[in-house]
């Protein structure tokens, strides 16, 4: 009887194996529990590692980091805010709650601020932001969605000529449904923003405009919290997607 | 740990800004590669730190068109290998590098893991070589292909395909799974 080796599962969990092989190892698996059980502890030890990986996610961002990120702008850093009452200085944490390394990068790519000013056009502009005012209305064009529906998170994508952009985050909500935050350059300027797909069609919860691109500057919010960030801090608290799971809602595009 | 220039408000330009949020946006990635390659967290930090650094002093070396990712993690990987890994003393990591075709014991089989934590699987993953950590994450949890993986670690296929059977097998067993 044909006993597939160590490698060949492994492949055979990547998808790696040919029509042939994988027919092969699939018969192994039907006719031999002891393969399935190999199988298993192997695609175990994977989730595991893939649980590992994601953990790092959380742990705190070294002031060092923060400051390179920061440069040498003159606003009081988010470190520096949380080290004023700490006593180590060379770890940055966050007493209010706590963030993952992706919501605090999204943070910081958020004040890349553009031009003359910001204009957050936060579709329920409550200071405390209720997910329920989510809009019906539909602004979404076509390319926004095409990006939304297949963009890898961290990858820059062009729709087209006149649409780059790429994704930050993605994560469940706690509400139910997909969101994504992204930032996208078209002719208009560059707007970050935060869409969920809700009952089929993706939404805008918020989006906030950075600017027409010609200059900037790069700088820390301190205390305060933008209204996006706010969104993102009610509706996510399940963490972003792994790579794994986002290659998945994309293949489903973005159903439950 | 000295910082280096240019930090990011010290750039101007629509090209260098869109650079900066791909780079932002890429590092928790960039980060957990860091990890596979140290197989400590605050080295990984470090690791994560210098890499930053150097991708802002070339970011004009960044190609339109060129995955960010697999840029960062290319130059993460030279960093590492020309710069930070022949400094240090890496101890188990590179002696199991070193004897990567063997089959080694499980680190942890003193452990009876019943309850596994993260630092046990932590603990399991330290049990891996550099080699197989890097190709662990990236083809299974990063979702490489064998070939992408081959590329980026200028190793041959079969090579990606044999330490990635290692590292799950091994980390089953340390794990008792």
């Amino acid at each position: 009887m044909y006993t597939p080796s160590d490698e060949e599962l492994s492949a055979y969990l990547d998808s790696e194996l040919d029509a042939v092989a994988t027919a092969r190892v699939e018969d192994a698996l039907a006719n031999n529990a002891l393969v399935a059980t190999r199988l298993e502890s192997l695609r175990v030890a994977n989730e595991r590692a893939t649980a590992l990986f994601s953990a790092i996610d959380e742990r705190p961002i070294p002031a060092a980091i923060d400051a390179l990120l920061k440069g040498s702008g003159t606003h009081t850093s988010e470190a520096e805010v949380v080290s004023q009452g700490r006593e180590e200085s060379n770890v940055l944490s966050f007493p209010h709650r706590q963030r993952s390394f992706v919501q605090v990068l999204t943070r910081i790519a958020a004040t890349v601020v553009i031009g003359a000013g910001v204009a957050f056009l936060a579709l329920d502009n409550g200071e405390n932001p209720a997910h329920t005012a989510l809009s019906s209305a539909n602004d979404i064009d076509a390319e926004m969605v095409q990006f939304l529906d297949s963009a890898i998170t961290g990858e820059r994508v062009s729709v087209s000529d006149s649409f780059t952009g790429f994704v930050s985050l993605s994560f469940e909500s706690n509400e139910g449904g997909y969101c994504r935050e992204a930032f996208s350059v078209t002719v208009e300027g560059s707007s970050r923003g935060l869409y969920c797909k809700d009952a089929g069609d993706w939404s805008t919860v918020a989006t906030e405009n950075l600017g027409d691109g010609t200059a900037q500057q790069f700088s820390l919010a301190s205390a305060d919290e933008s209204g996006i960030d706010a969104y993102i801090d009610r509706l996510n608290s399940k963490g972003q997607l792994a790579p794994e799971q986002e290659r998945e809602a994309i293949a489903r595009r973005w159903a439950n | 740990m000295k910082l280096a220039k240019p930090t990011l408000n010290n750039v101007t330009g629509p090209e260098y800004a869109v650079f900066t949020q791909a780079l932002l946006a890429a590092m928790p990635r960039l980060r957990r590669f860091c990890y596979t390659l140290t197989g400590s967290y605050v080295d990984a930090d470090d690791l994560l730190q210098m890499t930053l650094e150097r991708a802002l002093e070339k970011w004009q070396s960044f190609e339109a068109g060129t995955e960010i990712q697999r840029w960062l993690y290319r130059v993460c990987r030279n960093i590492w290998i020309d710069e930070v890994r022949s400094s240090k003393r890496r101890g188990t990591s590179e002696s199991l590098d070193d004897v990567d075709e063997l089959e080694y014991a499980a680190a942890g089989e003193s452990q009876l893991i019943n309850s596994l934590t993260m630092d046990e699987v932590a603990a399991a993953m330290e049990s891996l070589s550099e080699s197989q950590r890097s190709i662990l994450y990236l083809v299974g949890v990063d979702g490489c292909s064998y070939k992408d993986a081959a590329e980026l670690l200028d190793l041959p296929i079969g090579t990606v395909m044999s330490r990635l059977a290692r590292a799950r097998k091994n980390l089953a067993d340390v794990l008792e799974l």
